[in-house]
């Protein structure tokens, strides 16, 4: 997985690319760890190029959105395509966190 | 005076004073001479051609006299078997009527059995099923990312917990380092103490037990060591298996929703076209046996049928009495000996009917009168009649 963070005003973009797994798990920590830092007005993952996503990759979304919460800022999951699509929708993510198709 | 007129005059019809039954015309009384009357036609004796004509007329009479007979008791048979034919057919279209209400009742129950699912003593709708299945399966999926969420947590949290080790690990080797430090000190204040003499004995005292201590904290640290080592493997080895677990990727039971509620979608679409199916049976089912039971109220038509044939035979036996009535007038007016049915003409009637059975009432009523028709084969084996 690749990761590219970028600050627009009061709200970070976060573009992923390639497949979020359990192997991303520490490059994942350290980006959100750099949002923090940036005390966000809100923070926006875009996942239009993010292939593919396994359940560990689900559970790293939840975390965003549990930091997001904690760190006062708001959070959503942009335009999902394909699998990662399908797979949030499926695991009725949207009842969580905003997704943004 | 011609042949025709003088037979009109000689046996022209009597008025009667009753009138018969069933509106059928009248019939001709056969009147006894009266003497008080004036003369009448002389006898056809008389006129050997009258003569010939009354014998003629006399034997046309009995002829048609038979056939009457024969034809009213052929309508009678006629409809007597077609009567019981109709009330059995009637019964048959009845039970018929019921068997298909209660095929409907049983279409119906059909319905109402599928349109629930019993499961632990519970009764759920059929519809209700999949929405059940789907709530249970969002919440079995709920749990999974719930838990994948806790894995990359402790997954995270054991990573600290392996760096901080890696700290303490430090931070032993540092005290380490101070003692190996404070005992070479220690070492060289008692060689200095020695060298002091007895100025420096108290000094060394000191300096032997700095020693001790640094040997005594060694040992800690080498203990501290090799505990923290046994941790640092435990954390690393629940490290790893936290790992292995985390990255078992459970999207695969994810998407398996999505098969498994197109599955209960199909399941429920079969249902549903099987319920719409056995409704319309059911309503078929219904509508025929409607059908069926109008029929049979249709089929009472008989009673009229029978009324109906029953006045033709009025009709035909009064027909019948005014001949027998016009042939006696004849035979005592002319002095003629009745006459006697034409046997040849009525077997080329029976001969022209296609009923074999209905032949063989027409022998018996026309040649035999009434005689049953083993009697009539006895009568026909002796040779007495010839028959076809």
């Amino acid at each position: 997985m690749r990761q590219t963070t970028i600050q627009l005003g009061e709200e970070v973009e976060v573009r992923f690319v390639g497949a979020l797994t359990m192997n991303d798990q520490a490059a994942f920590r350290t980006m959100l760890a750099d949002v923090s830092q940036r005390k966000p007005r809100h923070c926006a993952f875009d996942l239009r190029e993010l292939e593919s996503i396994d359940s560990a990759g689900i559970g790293m979304l939840l975390i965003a959105f549990s930091v997001a919460k904690n760190s006062n800022y708001s959070f959503s999951v942009d335009h999902p395509t394909g699998h990662v699509r399908r797979v949030l929708e499926l695991a009725d993510l949207s009842k969580i966190i905003t997704i943004r198709m | 005076m011609s042949l025709l007129a003088r037979l009109v005059r000689w046996s022209g019809p009597e008025q009667s004073s009753t009138t018969p039954a069933n509106d059928a015309p009248p019939a001709p009384v056969a009147a006894a001479p009266d003497a008080a009357e004036p003369r009448g036609p002389e006898p056809a004796t008389a006129d050997p051609m009258l003569a010939d004509l009354v014998r003629h007329w006399q034997g046309l009479s009995a002829t048609h006299r038979k056939v009457i007979h024969a034809v009213c008791s052929e309508i009678g048979a006629t409809s007597q078997l077609v009567e019981t034919k109709v009330v059995d057919l009637s019964r048959k279209f009845q039970e018929l009527a019921a068997n298909t209400l209660a095929q409907s009742v049983k279409l119906n129950e059909v319905i109402e059995t599928t349109a629930r699912v019993k499961c632990n003593d519970r009764e759920i709708a059929t519809a209700e099923v999949m929405q059940i299945i789907d709530s249970r399966l969002g919440a079995l999926i709920a749990q999974i990312i719930q838990n994948s969420k806790y894995s990359v947590q402790v997954v995270c949290s054991l990573d600290d917990v392996v760096g901080n080790l890696g700290q303490v690990d430090q931070l032993i080797a540092d005290v380490e380092r101070i003692n190996k430090q404070t005992n070479l000190l220690a070492l060289n204040a008692r060689i200095e103490a020695a060298r002091a003499g007895d100025a420096g004995r108290g000094f060394g005292v000191v300096a032997h037990e700095v020693q001790e201590l640094s040997k005594s904290m060694n040992a800690i640290a080498t203990r501290m060591r090799g505990g923290v080592g046994q941790i640092v493997s435990g954390v690393r080895a629940s490290h790893a298996a936290v790992r292995e677990s985390a990255n078992v990727d459970m999207t695969d039971f994810i998407v398996a929703r999505e098969e498994i509620v197109l599955l209960m979608q199909a399941i429920l679409g079969q249902y549903r076209s099987l319920t719409d199916t056995v409704s319309g049976a059911m309503t078929l089912s219904r509508e025929a046996s409607g059908l069926i039971s109008r029929s049979v109220v249709d089929m009472q038509f008989q009673d009229r049928a029978t009324q109906r044939l029953q006045n033709v035979v009025d009709a035909l036996s009064t027909l019948q009495a005014a001949l027998e009535s016009m042939q006696g007038k004849s035979a005592t007016t002319s002095g003629l000996p009745d006459g006697e049915p034409d046997e040849a003409w009525l077997r080329g009637l029976i001969a022209q009917r296609s009923l074999g059975e209905m032949r063989e009432r027409f022998i018996s009523a026309m040649l035999f009168d009434d005689k049953p028709a083993s009697e009539a084969s006895a009568v026909q084996e002796s040779g007495d009649v010839e028959l076809f």
